[in-house]
């Protein structure tokens, strides 16, 4: 009864509608999504072999980028956790966020224009040569190319990842460390233990970075070439999903075929949302586990 | 670890097409947006951010908390793409610095909202006890958590515009393309840093994307600016 009154307080009402606010224009988005998405689903079956290379593209850098990101953030991680001196920690943590939260236009341009034409005259001619024989690395290496758009894409998440997996990682109890010192192996051993103890938070965190990649839009765009079709070779260009709303929506805006960029929106946020949620149940999951280790 | 190469820093006139102008207007361009968006964003983001910070458990609170955290995460171009389809499309206004304000007052909201709302969750039990048990009306608590607890708002805002500037997908359709124009009022189109970028980068004129490292320069340090003030705020921490 009192809580009630409480409710109907200056306090309240004053902050309300900055609540309601968010919310209406938050839920306003997604009606507005669905809403112009719906045309589209009638002539479902024109749009898809025009939006399948960015489906794939899609499926194929993030993939790619998650993969190449796992060593990098686990890397990161123990580097951070372990290895720096104390002075160091504080400062390298700090450039971590930084880098996660870069604007991410600079990631694209650089990629573009430095570590593309490098890596075309270094490592992909390289991959090219002696690799060649395999489909994924056939053809001439050109300066931009999935297997570029999926290492920049790994650079800018990997100090994400690597902020998530560290916080999971410190909170694995020290039982578990002199467990293993009191069976004689060294300090290496007690890493990888900890490591495997926390597998399914790092399948969580690579999959909430997963799921950030997907919607990543310029970084991408401007190293993945932009073009629409299905290549097999990771070296040559391609297109994602983002990427393909970047570019082709202003020439689509004009015939009137909106919907369906609407609808290929929503297929990107599908994708995008189940992997973030999956991601936090494994988060989660695993760290109701590491709180309850050890009692039993 | 990422080279700046910074070939040329030009200064700010305006940009031309082959000779090598400067980012003026994409300058001031952004500067109007980001501060537009502010302007709605931040009461707004303040607003909710307190309201979920005092009143964790309410039905309110909790729905505004969690669509806030989805959309965090949403591809921005969505978005980008959303406030197009929404304001220039089926309202009709067309291109307005406007609508870009919109947009990236939309990405910046759930964020700061966020921020916001873990800074006061301190201070909020730091103090509310000891104010409630001294006779504040509630509202005057809120209010002293708040200004106790202004570093982590100011962050909050702070990391908000950091992004504002930065934000390229949300802008691509809500801002023009045609990097010539002056800001002259809220209902012409206006240009940003980040598109620019993205554009000259991806041009064929060598000179184009100089111009687009001299810009990607100028928001590094922009960025890095903010990202030091907000360090800074950090490290003052709570007082007392």
């Amino acid at each position: 009864m009192n809580a009630k009154r409480a409710k109907l307080e200056k306090s309240y009402l004053f902050f309300l509608p900055g609540a309601l606010a968010l919310t209406i224009i938050v839920i306003s988005l997604f009606v507005f999504l669905f809403v112009n998405a719906l045309p589209a689903f009638y002539y479902a079956g024109k749009y898809v072999p025009e939006f399948l290379p960015a489906i794939y593209g899609t499926a194929v850098v993030t993939t790619v980028a998650v993969l190449l990101a796992i060593p990098l953030s686990i890397g990161l991680t123990i580097f951070i956790a372990e290895l720096s001196p104390k002075a160091v920690r504080d400062v390298l943590i700090n450039i971590s966020d930084l880098m996660a939260a870069f604007p991410t236009v600079v990631y694209g341009l650089w990629g573009l224009t430095e570590l593309g034409p490098f890596l075309k005259s270094t490592l992909f001619a390289f991959i090219n040569r002696y690799l060649g024989f395999l489909p994924v690395f056939s053809g001439t290496p050109t300066g931009v190319s999935y297997l570029l758009a999926s290492m920049v894409l790994a650079v800018m998440i990997s100090p994400f990842a690597s902020s998530l997996i560290r916080e999971i990682y410190l909170q694995v109890p020290r039982s578990l460390d002199e467990g293993v010192y009191a069976l004689g192996l060294g300090r290496w051993e007690v890493v990888r233990i900890r490591l495997g103890f926390i597998k399914r938070g790092i399948a969580g965190a690579l999959a909430l970075a997963f799921g950030r990649a997907v919607g990543e839009t310029v970084a991408v765009a401007m190293t993945v070439g932009g073009v629409v079709a299905i290549n097999k070779s990771l070296l040559s260009p391609g297109i994602t999903i983002p990427a393909y709303i970047a570019n082709l929506f202003g020439e689509a805006f004009s015939t009137v075929d909106v919907a369906s960029f609407f609808m290929l929106s929503l297929i990107l946020l599908g994708i995008g949302t189940a992997f973030l949620a999956a991601a936090r149940l494994f988060i989660l999951s695993e760290q109701r586990e590491v709180r309850t280790y050890g009692k039993a | 670890m990422i080279e700046q190469g910074a070939k040329f820093f030009t200064a700010p006139p305006p940009t031309t097409d082959l000779g090598l102008g400067g980012i003026g207007t994409v300058l001031q361009g952004s500067l109007v947006l980001v501060a537009t968006a502010l302007a709605f964003a931040a009461p707004i983001s303040v607003l909710a951010g307190a309201f979920i910070a005092f009143y964790p458990n309410s039905f309110t609170a909790r729905l505004a908390r969690q669509l806030a955290e989805v959309v965090v995460e949403f591809p921005t171009i969505v978005i980008g793409l959303s406030v197009f389809g929404l304001f220039i499309v089926d309202l009709h206004w067309g291109l307005s610095a406007l609508t870009g304000a919109i947009a990236l007052a939309v990405v910046m909201m759930p964020y700061m909202t966020i921020q916001i709302s873990e800074a006061l969750r301190v201070p909020r039990a730091m103090f509310e006890e000891t104010l409630y048990a001294l006779g504040m009306s509630r509202l005057r608590t809120m209010l002293f958590v708040m200004s106790a607890g202004r570093r982590g708002l100011l962050t909050g805002l702070l990391i908000g515009m950091a992004k504002g500037f930065g934000e390229t997908a949300a802008l691509l359709f809500t801002v023009t393309t045609s990097f010539n124009l002056f800001f002259t009022s809220f209902n012409r189109p206006v240009s940003a840093i980040p598109v620019l970028i993205y554009f000259y980068g991806l041009a064929p004129y060598e000179n184009w994307r100089e111009v687009a490292w001299g810009a990607a320069f100028v928001l590094t340090v922009l960025v890095l600016a903010l990202f030091s003030l907000v360090r800074v705020l950090a490290r003052g921490g709570m007082s007392r």
